[in-house]
Formats: C-alpha cells, structure tokens, sequence
C-alpha cells in the first residue's frame, strides 16, 4: 500500500475544516505560484506549447474543488499535487511523454550571456530527462525550486530518508552528466 | 542535513531558474484565461447539514402533498442531491442542477453544483476529454488604460475578463482550436482596431506559437509568426512583448543592424514601457 500524501489525494475536508484551514484566494496563489507551477508542469513533461494551458488547468482545478481542498499542508505540495494529475493528462493527450524546454522569455540579457545560460540549461535538462522521475522530481523541487525535504517529501508521498537517498543519486548522475560534457568539450576533436 | 550543491551544479541549476520563466505577457494571458473560466463554474462547495435538511424536508412535503413527481422524489433521493443547492446556506434548489465536476477526476468526489443561470456550457465529465477549452479566454473590447508603455493589473483584467464574459460562456465550437496548438486560419481579424488591445483566444495562441518557435531555437518561422501576428492584430494586447522578441529574434539571425534598429524604434515610440530595459539589452555592444 503505497503512502498518500497531500500531493496523492486532497482529501475532502469538512466544513469545520474548511474553515479552518481555509486556502488564500486563488488570485493570491496565482500570484505567488505562477511560476512555481508553470516551472514544475514542464519539468513534468507537458510540452512547451502547452505549458500555459496546463497552467490555466491547474488554478481552475484549484478554483473549483479549492472548498473540498486540505490547505493545512504546504500550499506548494498541493499546487504540485493537482499540476502532476494535469501534466499526466496533458501528456496522454500529446501523446509523447518527456520534458521539453519550457518557452524562452522573450529579450532576455545579452545574446552571449542567454547562448551560455540555454546551453547550460539544455545540459542540466537533458541530464534529468535521462532520470526517472522519482530523482527527477526531488532534485527539482529540493535543488531547483527549493523546497525543503520535508516538504518534498510531502509532494512525492515518500519519507525523509528516501529523498536523502534519492537527491544524493540525482545529484550524483547530474554531476557525471556534466563532468562528460566538459571532457567532451575539453576532448580535441 | 543537505550539502550545498557543487560550483558546476550549481551554475547550471541556476541557467535553468533563469532560463525556465514565463513572461510577464504569457503570465497575464493565462490569469486572464483562469478568470474567464471560473466565471464559468462555480466552486465546489463543502456539503452542508443545512443542505441535507432542507433536501429531506422537500422530499417530506413531496411525500406529503401525495405529489406522483417521481422524478423529483428520485432526484431528492439520489446520491449527492444534496448539493443541487447553490448559493451556499439553504439555497432553492434548482432543478438538474448536477453535473459532474471538470477537472481532476481523481481528486473528485461527488457532483459539483453547475450554476444555469451563470453558464450554458456544457461541463465535461473530465478535463481530459474536454472536447476543447470552452472557457479559454475569450475576452474582447478596449482595455482600460490603453496606450503606450500599458501593462494591465490583475484587477484590471478581472474587469476585463467580466466584460467578455458573454462571449467566454459560449457554447464551444466542436473542433475549435485551443490556444497555443496551432495558429488560425483567419487572415486580418475585423476586431482588432490599432490602438485598442483585444485579447482573444486566437491572438494568444498566435503568439504562444511565435513565442514557441523562438523558445524552439526555429528563429526564421519565430520572425515570419512575430510579423504576421503585428500584422494580423495590430496594436495589440502582446504589442510590446511582440516588438521585443522581434528585435531579440533579429540579433539572434546576426541581422544586428535590424535588431539595433527594431530595437531603437521600440524605445523611442515606448519609453517608458516595462520592457524598456530588456530591449535595451539586445544587440546591446553600442547601446549608449
């Protein structure tokens, strides 16, 4: 019997929960998570172009069931909680399973600066499409989006122990990742 | 206990936080979107003991009063009837007002109360076979405050978004496109007027496609869907966003003089737009 968590099952509060623990308005948390959720939906494979829909999908899920939702946890293993059901269904739907690079914002820092930042970006990415997806995602919500383990746990249902070991293996195969790509480049052609 | 990450880790870690962030007008876009398809649906409400009551008392009097209205007993009776009541405590009740909740059905657990009076769109039984985005935005008419170097609030697009709403709440076209898959076909939209920004389902997915093939690295079809966007909605809603990546686009094609001169023109005819200094920054070795 695998653990649920937040993230498997917003559990459906009563009332008197509600009340309690009721979640900010989902302005505010656009606000705050936009680009937490926008980040997370394509590290979870929702292609580039469908990114924003799969935004749009998260905060409307959140909008509607936001009464029935348990908000005494952290709001972001919630927001990740409903973003990995959506990237699920997006992906079924394109039918191609993978990350993809997230869209470039547009008049980024100089040509130069932005060429070394999407290489290194691209590098680190396709070190983690070559992860499985428990690695994947404790290094991006503990290394990239900042989390801390025990709220990371919380979003991946696993115990603290378990994202010790997995984050120190993603980082140990990102590190090779990059380690090659500099002997690559360091290698005479 | 965490041990910092390592220098070369750490470099790239922070190239993808930098990388991976979505721009202020896709941002605005996608709130807009959210707005106009909550309007649409309510939220769900928690089940009420006051609901429960007055559901048992209906179908007490129902039973009272001799009424032969099986199908009200059996809508009474059904499971989740109880919340055929909007507006929170002790609502009327409205007749077939139950409908299955879109979205995440694994999350769902019951039937979610469906406003009629607010909506005639159909709500899919799960958001993954929703035939399209029936309630994308769809939002039409001149923004507030428009004009040069405007970039419009939260609150501002919740008016918006309000004002349009009898065109979100539409019943979908069967087929229709969702934003960001594929550019229509239409050619000069009527609506859009020079200097009135419009935002429509179409026009964000024109640019989310633009936007794409620059994210893409696809530099010519990013310029060729950047100016026929400009060209296709003139002034509007992603003007500036489109006159920056446009110049960004040029610099990247080494046509540094177009870039520096596409460039220039937007911070001469926009000084005080938000992206003034972003624009400054491309092609930026003679920038003053």
């Amino acid at each position: 019997m695998p653990n649920l968590s937040i993230c498997d099952l917003p559990a459906p509060a009563t009332p008197e929960d509600a009340r309690v623990s009721a979640l900010p308005g989902v302005e505010q948390l656009f606000r705050e998570h936009h680009e937490f959720v926008w980040r997370i939906l394509g590290r979870l494979g929702v292609a580039s172009e469908a990114v924003d829909d799969a935004v749009q999908d998260v905060f409307v899920v959140l909008h509607r069931r936001q009464a029935e939702l348990d908000a005494r946890g952290s709001v972001r293993a919630l927001l990740y909680g409903i973003a990995r059901r959506v990237a699920r269904r997006h992906r079924e739907r394109a039918g191609r399973p993978g990350l993809h690079a997230l869209p470039d914002p547009p008049g980024a820092p100089s040509p130069d600066e932005q060429v070394a930042r999407m290489q290194a970006a691209a590098l680190l990415r396709d070190a983690l499409d070559a992860m499985d997806e428990d690695k994947r995602m404790t290094f991006v919500l503990v290394d990239v989006e900042g989390m801390s383990v025990p709220e990371a746990a919380q979003c991946l249902g696993s115990n603290l122990n378990t994202i010790y070991s997995r984050l120190r293996a993603a980082r140990q195969l990102l590190q090779r990742a990059i380690a090659r790509h500099r002997a690559r480049d360091r290698a005479p052609t | 206990m965490i041990e910092p990450l390592d220098e070369d880790l750490r470099a790239c870690v922070e190239a993808l936080r930098a990388v991976d962030r979505p721009s202020p007008a896709a941002r605005d876009a996608t709130w807009a979107g959210v707005l106009a398809r909550t309007r649409a649906a309510p939220t769900a409400r928690p089940r009420s003991r006051v609901a429960l009551a007055v559901t048992a008392a209906a179908a007490a009097l129902a039973l009272y009063a001799g009424a032969s209205a099986t199908g009200l007993l059996r809508r009474a009776a059904a499971p989740g009837a109880q919340t055929a009541y909007q507006g929170g405590d002790g609502g009327p009740a409205r007749d077939g007002a139950i409908a299955p909740v879109p979205g995440d059905s694994s999350t769902s657990t019951g039937p979610v109360p469906v406003d009629s009076s607010a909506s005639t769109a159909p709500v899919p039984e799960d958001m993954s076979k929703a035939p399209v985005p029936e309630d994308r935005p769809d939002v039409s008419g001149a923004a507030p405050g428009a004009g040069a170097g405007w970039s419009p609030s939260f609150a501002e697009l919740a008016e918006w978004a309000a004002r349009g709403s009898g065109r979100a709440q539409r019943r979908p076209e069967r087929g229709r496109r969702r934003p960001g898959a594929a550019a229509p076909d239409a050619a000069v939209d009527p609506e859009a007027t020079p200097g009135q920004p419009s935002l429509r389902a179409e026009e964000i997915a024109s640019f989310r496609q633009a936007q794409a093939a620059l994210a893409d690295g696809r530099l010519d079809a990013a310029l060729r869907q950047l100016d026929e966007h400009g060209e296709r909605y003139p002034g509007g809603f992603f003007e500036e966003e489109r006159q920056v990546s446009r110049a960004a686009t040029l610099c990247k094609l080494g046509r540094v003089g177009d870039a520096r001169a596409a460039r220039d023109e937007f911070l001469r005819e926009r000084p005080a737009s938000h992206l003034g200094e972003r624009a400054r920054q491309i092609c930026a070795a003679k920038i003053p």
